[in-house]
């Protein structure tokens, strides 16, 4: 995965370069926001990271910049404003996702896998893993040929982990992308559903789809039958 | 209620006036009256005493036939009334125009015709006959009419002047004031950007309201810079500790092989996250405390957002061995009022993760929304041990915990969240007792009902404490 970072707190992008990199991202990094809408308009790119704050041009003007040069490469933004509107903000000018700093490395680099992954998935009406089926149009899911009754809010969690079936997704993704809630419940409403669709799921091959990766998230194996 | 006291006030400071100057236009009046009645007195008796001299002068030198000649030299004049009387020993009149009398010495009034009057004195000549000299008060009492007559108009002129200058003083300083209570107002509901608006004058209303603008500035800028230390160090103690916790993950992913360093790894990296979490939650109070975010607010219908959170909970609620129920009554506008969807979403959730967590397996949460008047009523009950009366005002406030449950997972933020976000939507939130367990009472205006958005600073004595907590 070729990311650009264009963030102007050195020490920030350090982290995140080389944390990132640890991760086998491979990561360019802009210091300033015209450098960073010149590298982003040349080079190619899977995903940009923008910065909210920027000296010259902040994140807003030049995701909104490249969005109306056609440039249409998925972007997240880092925000250390503890975005409750700045969210909506972002997401218009042209944004994809949106992360408050500080975040953990992992959250990062899963989100940014999901965003590169979204790009591609766009007019997929069947997702697959192994013998797990998900008809997008009919909303029906079947394990081995047999359908599944699942209910509705169980239907978005097992969509979005088979969308980003054989990476990790965190709790934060799943509790915005399911339920559209952007703060953290202290109970594990999370855990329940994901055991309850498991324990669904079990029932009917007895094979492990999903799986939790500690202080991570969650992973639904995208090849559970090579296991 | 609010107008009608200022009005009061002005009214009774209108009558003040007008008192003030009827007052002290009858003591002058009186004054005047007494004073021109007096020296219009003086004035006839000089009158009176020139036209007595001259008869009397003509009696000493050439006897009582002079002295008749003089008085009739005197009546020769018509007159309204007579003023004359010179009458002999026997009674008889010698000369004059007023008709005999019984004589008498001294000062006295003579009544005559058409009601008029004759003021004058009696005196004996040496002979023993009778001369009385007199003169009409009509002039008197005319200028005592006139006089009274322009006190009259001067005191309608005076009430009508003092009305008008009341009136004026009134509505221009109870104006004042009134701003005065608006911004104070304002500055209650969370404002902290009104200011008294000043005027030209250099009065004292005009250095009250500069004090209260000055208390206000170094207020604002209090508020302001605790706001801003206390982001700061939330947000400069959660940088290094975000990578304090990424230095221990990588750790951990490199201690695979020693079990107890990968347990006190975990441990750590919980640490982390718990006070992450709660670094979080401060500064989201913060924020929503800021009360910025009323600008964002749009019609939500209270039934469709407690499903919502319920179909969340059922899973966690039925891990947890608890029942949890929602009832809705009331037609979908009447639960609708003017709400951030995501705040008031997380509002209920603490309020129904609390119930799940402190009431423990076995124990039912019920949830039951409907319609009330112009409000609407949302109350969550569970059949859990529930907070002492003493208590329950304290569970607000940022980072308390009852003694019980300090073993329990949360940071004591739960609850002064709900109670931020609660005043935020001018919300009013009770807790009772359910016998056994908690009634969390939320209380809501209805969209459309009073006032539609509350961006206006409210003008009722009532809605200026929005929102209160109840220890029922």
């Amino acid at each position: 995965m070729r990311v650009l970072l264009v963030e102007d707190d050195a020490q920030n992008a350090a982290y995140i370069c080389e944390g990132l990199a640890a991760l086998g991202v491979s990561v360019q990094h802009a210091a300033d926001g015209d450098r960073g809408r010149a590298m982003a308009s040349e080079g190619h790119y899977q995903a940009l990271i923008l910065d909210r704050r920027l000296p010259q041009c902040d994140g807003l003007t030049l995701l909104k910049a490249l969005r109306a040069a056609g440039v249409h490469t998925p972007a997240l933004y880092l925000t250390a404003m503890d975005g409750l509107d700045d969210r909506i903000e972002g997401l218009e000018a042209g944004g994809d996702d949106y992360l408050v700093k500080p975040f953990h490395l992992a959250e990062l680099h899963a989100r940014l896998r999901a965003l590169v992954r979204r790009t591609g998935n766009d007019v997929q009406t069947r997702l697959r893993a192994g013998d797990l089926e998900f008809d997008l149009l009919a909303r029906k899911v079947t394990c081995g040929g047999r359908e599944l009754a699942l209910l509705p809010q169980e239907l978005k969690l097992l969509e979005y982990l088979l969308r980003n079936a054989g990476s990790i997704v965190t709790r934060s993704m799943l509790l915005e992308h399911v339920w559209q809630i952007h703060f953290d419940p202290q109970t594990s409403v999370v855990e329940s559903h994901v055991s309850r669709l498991r324990s669904k799921l079990g029932a009917s091959g007895g094979r492990e789809y999903i799986r939790t990766v500690r202080g991570a998230g969650y992973l639904l194996i995208a090849h559970p039958l090579a296991q | 209620m609010l107008t009608r006291s200022l009005n009061n006030e002005g009214a009774r400071l209108a009558a003040l006036l007008i008192g003030l100057f009827v007052v002290s236009a009858v003591a002058l009046g009186t004054l005047v009256y007494v004073n021109a009645g007096r020296a219009m007195r003086a004035e006839l008796h000089d009158f009176i005493s020139a036209d007595q001299g001259a008869v009397l002068s003509g009696y000493r030198t050439e006897g009582l036939s002079e002295a008749v000649e003089v008085v009739q030299q005197l009546t020769a004049v018509p007159r309204v009334a007579g003023r004359y009387l010179l009458q002999g020993r026997d009674g008889r009149r010698l000369a004059g125009d007023l008709p005999p009398m019984p004589a008498r010495a001294g000062t006295f009034v003579v009544p005559q015709a058409a009601g008029h009057e004759v003021l004058g004195e009696g005196d004996f000549l040496p002979d023993g006959s009778y001369l009385f000299v007199g003169e009409t008060t009509d002039r008197l009492s005319g200028a005592r009419l006139r006089i009274l007559g322009s006190f009259a108009w001067v005191v309608g002129a005076t009430i009508l002047l003092a009305a008008l200058a009341g009136a004026l003083l009134s509505a221009r300083y109870l104006r004042r004031i009134d701003a005065i209570i608006r911004t104070c107002r304002g500055v209650e509901a969370g404002g902290f950007a009104e200011r008294v608006p000043m005027g030209r004058s250099n009065g004292q209303l005009e250095r009250l309201s500069m004090t209260i603008n000055e208390m206000l500035e170094r207020t604002a800028s209090l508020v302001e810079s605790l706001r801003q230390v206390s982001s700061d160090i939330a947000h400069d103690l959660r940088t290094p500790l975000t990578r304090l916790r990424q230095r221990l993950e990588r750790a951990r992913a490199s201690t695979l092989a020693d079990a107890d360093a990968a347990i006190a790894m975990d441990a750590a990296l919980a640490d982390c996250d718990a006070i992450l979490a709660l670094f979080s939650a401060l500064l989201r109070i913060s924020q929503i405390e800021a009360g910025t975010r009323r600008a964002s607010f749009a019609p939500q219908r209270l039934d469709m957002l407690l499903r919502a959170i319920v179909e969340m909970y059922l899973p966690v609620a039925e891990d947890g061995q608890l029942q949890l129920a929602l009832q809705c009554q009331g037609a979908a506008e009447e639960l609708t009022v003017a709400a951030d969807h995501m705040l008031l979403t997380q509002l209920f959730a603490n309020l129904v993760e609390n119930a799940i967590r402190h009431a423990g397996p076995g124990a039912r949460v019920a949830i039951d929304c409907r319609s009330l008047g112009t409000e609407v009523r949302v109350q969550i009950v569970d059949s859990g041990p529930g907070i002492p009366a003493e208590e329950r005002d304290k569970v607000f406030h940022r980072l308390y915990r009852l003694e019980r449950s300090r073993n329990t997972p949360g940071n004591g933020l739960g609850l002064a969240l709900v109670a931020a976000i609660a005043k935020l939507h001018r919300c009013r939130i009770t807790l009772g007792d359910a016998r056994p367990g908690l009634r969390v009472t939320l209380t809501m205006q209805r969209l459309g009902a009073a006032d539609t958005l509350p961006t206006t600073v409210p003008a009722t004595g009532a809605a200026t404490m929005p929102w209160k907590i109840d220890a029922v």
